[in-house]
C-alpha cells in the first residue's frame, strides 16, 4: 500500500513536469485569429494533466514520509525489464541480421525466460514458429519481413 | 432494410467470407477461454490478415472473434474458477460450483445457449437501433461532435478503473499522444523534437498492440514461473434439456436486455453487465437460495448479458465512431486501417458494409452456438496450452504485426514503448482503455472544436447553445460526479 502511495506521489510529480514541458514546447506555435491554434489544444490537455498530477500527489503525500518507508521492490520487475530490453535489442537487430536468422534465437531465449524447462521442445518451437510466420507473411500476406544485410 | 439485409446475407454466405467468419468465431472461443488472452488481443494478432481483406469480410471475421471471445471467457470461468476475460467474472460464481458437482458439461451447455440468446437479442437491437441513431447523428455539428468526444472520454475514464483520477490521467496521456505530429489545422510540427518519424504521429495500431498485447506478455513473464498445469475434470452431458432451457429463459432474457443497454454506453462493457445481470437474476429468481451454489440461472444471466454487450457496443462505434469498450476500440483501429471511417456517414456511403455486419452478427450467433456445444467436450485440452510457449509466440506476432502495418521498424518501437508504458499502467492501476480512447478521440475533439470556433467566430458559448452539445457536456459532468460520488461511498 505504502509502495503504491509512493509510486503515485512520484507519478504525480512526473506528470506535472511533463505537462510543464508540453506547455513550454508549445509556447512558440502560431496562434490564429479565429479557431484554436496548434498549441492551444495540447496546452489545455497539459493543464488538465498538471491538475490531475497535483491531485494524485496531494492525495498520496499524507503518510508517505511519516515513517521510514519500505524501499520500492524493483526485483520483481527484473524479468519484465529483461524481456523489454531483449525485445528492443531484437527489434534493433532485425534489419541487420534478418527475421529468419534472429527470431529462433530470440524466441528460444524468451521461452527460457518464461521458465519453460524442455530445451529440445523450446528449440523446436522456436524454429518451427519462425518458419511458419516467415512463410505465412512472405507468401500469404505478402509482407516481406527483413531478411538481413549480412548475407 | 430487408433488401440490404438480404444483400448482407448473400455476402456473408460467400464461401470465403463464411470460412473466415467461422475462423473468427473459433479463434475467439479459444482466445477467450485462455485467461490473460482477450478478444482485443485476438484482433490485434489478426491485424496483418485483416488489412489484406475486403472491408466487409474483415469486419465479419472480427465480429466473430468479438462474440466468440466474449463467450469463450466462460469456459475457464467454469472449469478453472478463473474467468478467461473480465466479462466472465460473474460466471465463476455459479459455474464453478456446478463444475465441482460434476456438472461442468451442463454449465458449459447453459452458458453456450445463454450466450446465444444474449447475442441474438443484441443483434436484433443493433439492427433496429443503429440506423435510427445514425440518422440522428447525421444532424450533428462540430460543437456536438466535440462535446460527444468529451463525453466519451469522461465516461470511459470514470467507469474503467477503481480510481477516477487515474482513469482521467490515462485519458489525458492519450490526448497528449494524439497531439504528437504535424498538426492538422495549420500544418506545423508539434511535440516532434524535430524527429522525422514523430512528425507522422503515433499510428493507432502499434499503440493498441503495445497497450493491450505486449503489456500483457510483460505482465505474464513475472507470473510464468508459478504457473502449474491445471487439473480439469472431464466434460460430459453438454446439451441442456428443454425444461432446463425453459428454466433459464427469464434470466437469459433479462440479462440480454440489460447487456444491450449497458453495451451501448461507451466505456462500460461486459464486466459491468455480467454482475448487474447476476444480481438482477438473483433478486427475481424463485430459487435465489441456490445462487452461488450452482444455479443454472446464475450462469445464464451473466453469460447472456456479456454477449449482449457485443451488439450494444457496436452501436456507438458504427454510428458515432466512439467505441463502446476495449474490443470495439481495437476494432475501430482495424476499421481505420482498412480505410473505413465509422460514423453516421458509414450508413450512407457504405451501406453494404453495415448490413454485412448485421447479417454476419446473426450468423455468428448460430456459429457460436454450434461450435460452443460441439467444442465444449474438448475445452479442457484448450486450457492446458502451456503459457510459457504461447506468450513468446504472441510477442513475436506482436512485433511482426506492428512491422507489417507500414514495413517499418519505427512502428515496432512505438508498440514496444507503449507496451512498457501499458505494463507500468497496469501494474500501478491505470486503465489502458482511456489512453487508447484519448488517442482515437483526441483528433476528433480538436478538429471539431476548431471548426465550431471558426463557425462561431471564437464564441465558446456555441458549445452551450446547441442542445445536443449541451446535453453531452452535462452527461460528461454527471458521469464524473457520479464516479466521484461512488468512489467516496466506497471509501466510507
Amino acid at each position: 500500500m505504502k509502495e503504491t502511495k509512493r509510486v503515485d506521489l512520484f507519478t504525480g510529480v512526473v506528470l506535472m513536469l511533463v505537462s510543464v514541458g508540453v506547455w513550454i514546447l508549445t509556447a512558440k506555435l502560431p496562434i490564429p485569429k479565429r479557431g484554436i491554434g496548434p498549441g492551444s489544444y495540447p496546452r489545455v490537455v497539459a493543464g488538465m494533466l498538471f491538475f490531475l498530477g497535483l491531485i494524485l500527489s496531494l492525495t498520496n503525500i499524507k503518510g508517505v514520509f511519516k515513517k521510514a518507508a519500505e524501499p520500492i521492490n524493483w526485483n520483481h520487475l527484473g524479468r519484465a525489464a529483461l524481456l523489454a530490453v531483449m525485445s528492443l535489442a531484437y527489434v534493433s537487430l532485425l534489419k541487420t541480421l534478418g527475421f529468419p536468422l534472429l527470431t529462433p534465437f530470440f524466441l528460444f531465449a524468451v521461452i527460457l525466460l518464461f521458465g519453460y524447462k524442455r530445451w529440445k521442445m523450446a528449440a523446436l518451437v522456436s524454429i518451427g514458429t519462425t518458419a511458419v510466420i516467415f512463410i505465412l507473411f512472405n507468401i500469404v500476406f505478402m509482407v516481406f519481413l527483413p531478411v538481413g544485410r549480412i548475407f | 432494410m430487408m433488401t440490404n439485409l438480404l444483400a448482407g446475407f448473400s455476402l456473408v454466405f460467400q464461401p470465403f467470407a463464411f470460412l473466415l467468419m467461422t475462423f473468427g468465431v473459433v479463434m475467439g472461443i479459444i482466445i477467450g477461454a485462455l485467461p490473460g488472452l482477450t478478444a482485443s488481443m485476438g484482433i490485434i494478432l489478426l491485424l496483418p490478415l485483416v488489412y489484406r481483406l475486403e472491408a466487409s469480410i474483415a469486419l465479419v471475421m472480427l465480429c466473430g472473434l468479438f462474440c466468440g471471445g466474449m463467450y469463450g471467457g466462460s469456459i475457464s470461468a467454469i472449469l478453472l474458477k478463473t474467468p478467461g476475460s473480465p466479462s466472465a467474472s460473474a460466471t465463476v460464481l455459479d459455474g464453478y460450483p456446478l463444475c465441482e458437482q460434476g456438472k461442468a458439461g451442463k454449465a458449459l451447455g447453459i452458458s453456450t445457449v445463454s450466450s446465444f440468446i444474449g447475442g441474438l437479442l443484441s443483434t436484433i437491437c443493433l439492427i433496429l437501433i443503429a440506423p435510427q441513431l445514425a440518422k440522428v447523428a447525421l444532424k450533428f455539428q462540430a460543437a456536438d461532435y466535440f462535446s460527444l468526444s468529451i463525453f466519451g472520454l469522461t465516461i470511459m475514464a470514470s467507469s474503467s478503473g477503481k480510481n477516477i483520477v487515474k482513469g482521467l490521467i490515462a485519458g489525458c496521456i492519450g490526448l497528449l499522444a494524439s497531439c504528437v505530429g504535424i498538426d492538422t489545422i495549420v500544418g506545423v510540427n508539434r511535440l516532434t523534437f524535430n524527429n522525422m518519424h514523430l512528425a507522422g504521429g503515433f499510428t493507432l495500431l502499434p499503440v493498441l498492440i503495445g497497450v493491450f498485447a505486449i503489456s500483457e506478455v510483460l505482465s505474464q513473464v513475472q507470473n510464468s514461473l508459478h504457473n502449474a498445469p491445471p487439473t480439469i475434470q472431464a466434460v460430459k452431458d453438454i446439451l441442456p434439456k428443454w425444461f432446463e432451457i425453459k428454466g433459464i429463459l427469464p434470466a437469459a432474457l433479462v440479462g440480454g436486455v440489460l447487456g444491450v443497454f449497458i453495451g451501448i454506453i461507451p466505456g462500460t462493457g461486459g464486466a459491468i453487465a455480467c454482475f448487474l445481470a447476476y444480481n438482477l437474476a438473483q433478486k427475481f429468481s424463485k430459487d435465489r437460495h441456490l445462487f452461488g451454489k450452482g444455479a443454472l440461472s446464475g450462469v445464464a444471466a451473466p453469460e447472456s448479458a456479456n454477449n449482449a454487450t457485443t451488439g450494444g457496443a457496436l452501436i456507438p462505434m458504427l454510428c458515432l465512431g466512439i467505441p463502446g469498450d476495449v474490443v470495439t476500440s481495437v476494432m475501430l483501429g482495424a476499421l481505420i486501417l482498412i480505410g473505413v471511417r465509422p460514423g453516421p456517414l458509414l450508413f450512407v456511403e457504405n451501406v453494404d458494409i453495415v448490413y454485412a455486419i448485421f447479417a454476419g452478427m446473426i450468423v455468428i450467433q448460430f456459429l457460436m452456438l454450434g461450435f460452443g456445444l460441439l467444442s465444449a467436450r474438448y475445452s479442457p485440452a484448450i486450457l492446458k496450452v502451456p503459457y510459457n510457449l504461447l506468450m513468446p509466440i504472441i510477442l513475436v506476432l506482436c512485433v511482426v504485426g506492428s512491422f507489417s502495418l507500414n514495413n517499418s521498424i519505427y512502428d515496432v518501437i512505438v508498440a514496444l514503448s507503449f507496451g512498457v508504458l501499458g505494463f507500468f499502467m497496469r501494474k500501478w492501476g491505470y486503465p489502458g482503455a482511456p489512453l487508447v480512447l484519448g488517442i482515437i478521440l483526441g483528433p476528433m475533439a480538436e478538429e471539431n472544436l476548431n471548426r465550431a470556433l471558426l463557425v462561431s467566430n471564437n464564441d465558446w458559448m456555441i458549445l452551450l447553445q446547441r442542445p445536443l452539445s449541451l446535453s453531452f457536456l452535462v452527461l460528461a459532468a454527471i458521469s464524473i460526479a457520479f464516479a466521484l460520488f461512488s468512489a467516496r461511498k466506497k471509501e466510507a
